[in-house]
């Protein structure tokens, strides 16, 4: 009499690794430190903007423009609606834009799908704005990367870019530096920081700043935060959020 | 990360259902359409990466038979454009560097291919075969890095079984439980949160070291899963290397793929000529340092590892406590160690491309 195999239980393994995997990509978990990114998976011909959920008209939305520094600790669901909440926009929805795969130097081709999301809220990292210019000459390396990124300046570019978006708040974060990337920022920095400053305050945007340099060990590498370094990121930006709204009288 | 993608589930599911329902010949088509397909998704450059390098290889294995001094050129130039690939990683603007992913990983397994093919230990086999194994799905992004021969003998043989592809599954998702739930959600994500009070210095550098084994030792159940779904046998890559009680152990189970590599053709080869094992096992972490980065934080990581494995040899069988307490102390000193190696390697000041990323 033949023996009857059991059943191959394939379906379930399949199906379990499917539904785990599918939640994986849906919270957006990414690694502080991601070996396999692809480096130039970037702006609009990559056709790829990070996360920008559709939502109904009248709930509010909040969107984070930045780079890695603050793309990382952002790059949960979880983290955005800590921050939405302390945002006091409980019921909102919050978009990142930053990092390697949406680089924020090319918001501008981004501008429709940022448009369409209809944010009330933008908030900025203030770094971003300041920190590379044309004026840093061909042998400053930053200004390699943006002659290479095709990007004149980016507080020239960026700031009509993003005052065209219809927010009624704006926010600018500068994202703390580290001891040891604080002790070797570049020469007219601090000058062109406080310029940035100036001239936002002066538009009209908020600006949230902890000049302080936090302690090396919360950043992997310096600039980027370790998984430590980013839940105190998020704590300060949360507190920073809910000092700006409750100053403006809340929603 | 690749693995944690739509379209790499999506081809999860398109490679179980063409290692079951492909007729013999043209599951070698198949398998190859995939890798070729996820790969061009991802990276392109990558595959022609990878498309090359086989090309370089093949052409100059056949010259070899000529002209014996290709044989040291290759290898030198391979070296070369490794050392030439992680120094302008370094650099400041290193941002714009094109670095193809698992370019690590391609330049150990042709360096394996090309050293074991002089020796004419492998079995006759054509440059498709060779591409094949260098863009393997399962390994090509992350590892282990699978000897040719081995990967050759499993493709042959090859046949579906479905029990043996449910416990290929079971693998996978092991990966991606080790990833998802433990990497991201508690290691990456739950524990910071709780631990905003503590040190940040160990902390982070006890988090980052659990999140580089889970992510890693998930990514190698993933490739070792997917094999086994079509009936490759994917060597193992990491045996619980934090249960160990020495640094030996340790080593002998981290990265197994890697530090197996170094071994028998960094290792073994300079012990034969020197006769030194210090210098020979200095050499070979250093070697394992530098494919990771080039870079002085590594290469101090290396050598202190060196270091502690000399150490250990020295001191260990003489003066450490046997039975259940050397165990222990053995566990609590290793763990220590290569925790705090983590700790070092990260807290070394970097230049780099800080600024705009």
């Amino acid at each position: 009499m033949a023996v009857r195999q059991p059943p191959s239980p394939l379906l379930p393994w399949l199906l379990a690794t499917l539904v785990l995997g599918l939640v994986a990509v849906a919270s957006g978990w990414r690694l502080q430190w991601d070996p396999w990114a692809p480096r130039q998976r970037f702006g609009p011909a990559s056709g790829r903007i990070l996360d920008l959920p559709r939502h109904d008209d009248g709930v509010p939305a909040l969107l984070f423009i930045g780079n890695s520094r603050m793309a990382f600790p952002l790059g949960e669901r979880s983290a955005r609606r800590e921050l939405l909440r302390a945002a006091g926009l409980d019921d909102g929805v919050a978009a990142v834009i930053g990092g390697a795969e949406a680089n924020v130097a090319d918001l501008d081709g981004h501008l429709p799908d940022v448009a369409a999301f209809q944010p009330d809220v933008v908030v900025v990292q203030l770094d971003c704005l300041y920190l590379l210019g044309p004026e840093d000459g061909r042998t400053d390396p930053a200004a390699r990367l943006i002659a290479f990124r095709r990007v004149p300046s980016l507080l020239e570019t960026w700031l009509p870019v993003l005052e065209r978006l219809p927010a009624r708040q704006r926010v600018a974060v500068e994202v703390p530096w580290s001891a040891q990337v604080h002790d070797r920022l570049p020469a007219g920095f601090w000058e062109r920081r406080r310029a940035a400053r100036d001239e936002l305050r002066a538009r009209g945007w908020r600006v949230v700043a902890d000049d302080a340099p936090w302690p090396d060990a919360l950043y992997r590498d310096g600039a980027h935060f370790s998984a430590v370094g980013a839940a105190r990121f998020r704590e300060w930006l949360a507190g920073a959020l809910s000092a700006v709204f409750v100053a403006d009288g809340g929603r | 990360m690749p693995q944690v993608s739509v379209p790499f589930l999506l081809a999860i599911v398109a490679w179980l259902v063409a290692s079951a329902a492909a007729p013999r010949r043209a599951w070698p088509w198949l398998r190859d359409l995939l890798a070729v397909g996820l790969l061009w998704w991802w990276e392109p450059r990558t595959l022609a990466m990878l498309s090359l390098l086989a090309l370089a290889g093949w052409s100059a294995s056949r010259l070899r038979r000529r002209l014996p001094a290709v044989s040291g050129l290759f290898l030198g130039v391979v070296a070369a454009a490794f050392i030439a690939v992680r120094i302008a990683q370094r650099g400041e603007g290193a941002d714009v560097v094109l670095v193809p992913v698992g370019f690590g990983f391609a330049v150990l397994r042709i360096v394996h291919w090309w050293v074991e093919q002089g020796r004419g230990s492998l079995p006759d086999h054509g440059l498709r075969d060779l591409w094949s194994w260098l863009i393997y799905l399962p390994t090509v992004f992350v590892g282990p890095v699978q000897r040719f021969e081995h990967w050759l003998r499993w493709e042959r043989r090859r046949r579906f079984d479905a029990h043996d592809a449910a416990a290929g599954l079971h693998r996978v998702l092991l990966g991606y439980v080790r990833i998802v739930v433990f990497a991201f959600w508690l290691v990456g994500s739950l524990l910071p949160r709780h631990l905003l009070g503590w040190p940040p210095g160990p902390t982070g550098a006890v988090i980052a070291t659990a999140t580089l084994y889970l992510v890693f030792a998930g990514a190698s159940d993933i490739a070792i899963g997917m094999g086994r779904i079509a009936g490759q046998r994917v060597p193992e890559n990491f045996s619980s290397p934090f249960l160990r009680s020495s640094l030996p152990e340790f080593w002998r189970s981290w990265h197994m793929t890697v530090t197996e590599w170094c071994r028998v053709y960094v290792y073994l080869p300079l012990l034969a000529r020197t006769r030194s094992a210090l210098l020979s096992a200095g050499v070979a972490m250093a070697t394992f340092a530098a494919w990771h980065e080039l870079s002085v934080a590594y290469l101090a990581w290396g050598s202190l590892q060196a270091l502690g494995l000399l150490a250990w040899h020295r001191l260990a069988p003489t003066r450490a406590p046997r039975g259940p307490v050397g165990r222990v102390g053995g566990w609590l000193l290793t763990t220590s160690f290569i925790v705090a190696s983590f700790w070092m390697l990260r807290a070394w000041p970097r230049g780099g491309q800080w600024y705009a990323r």
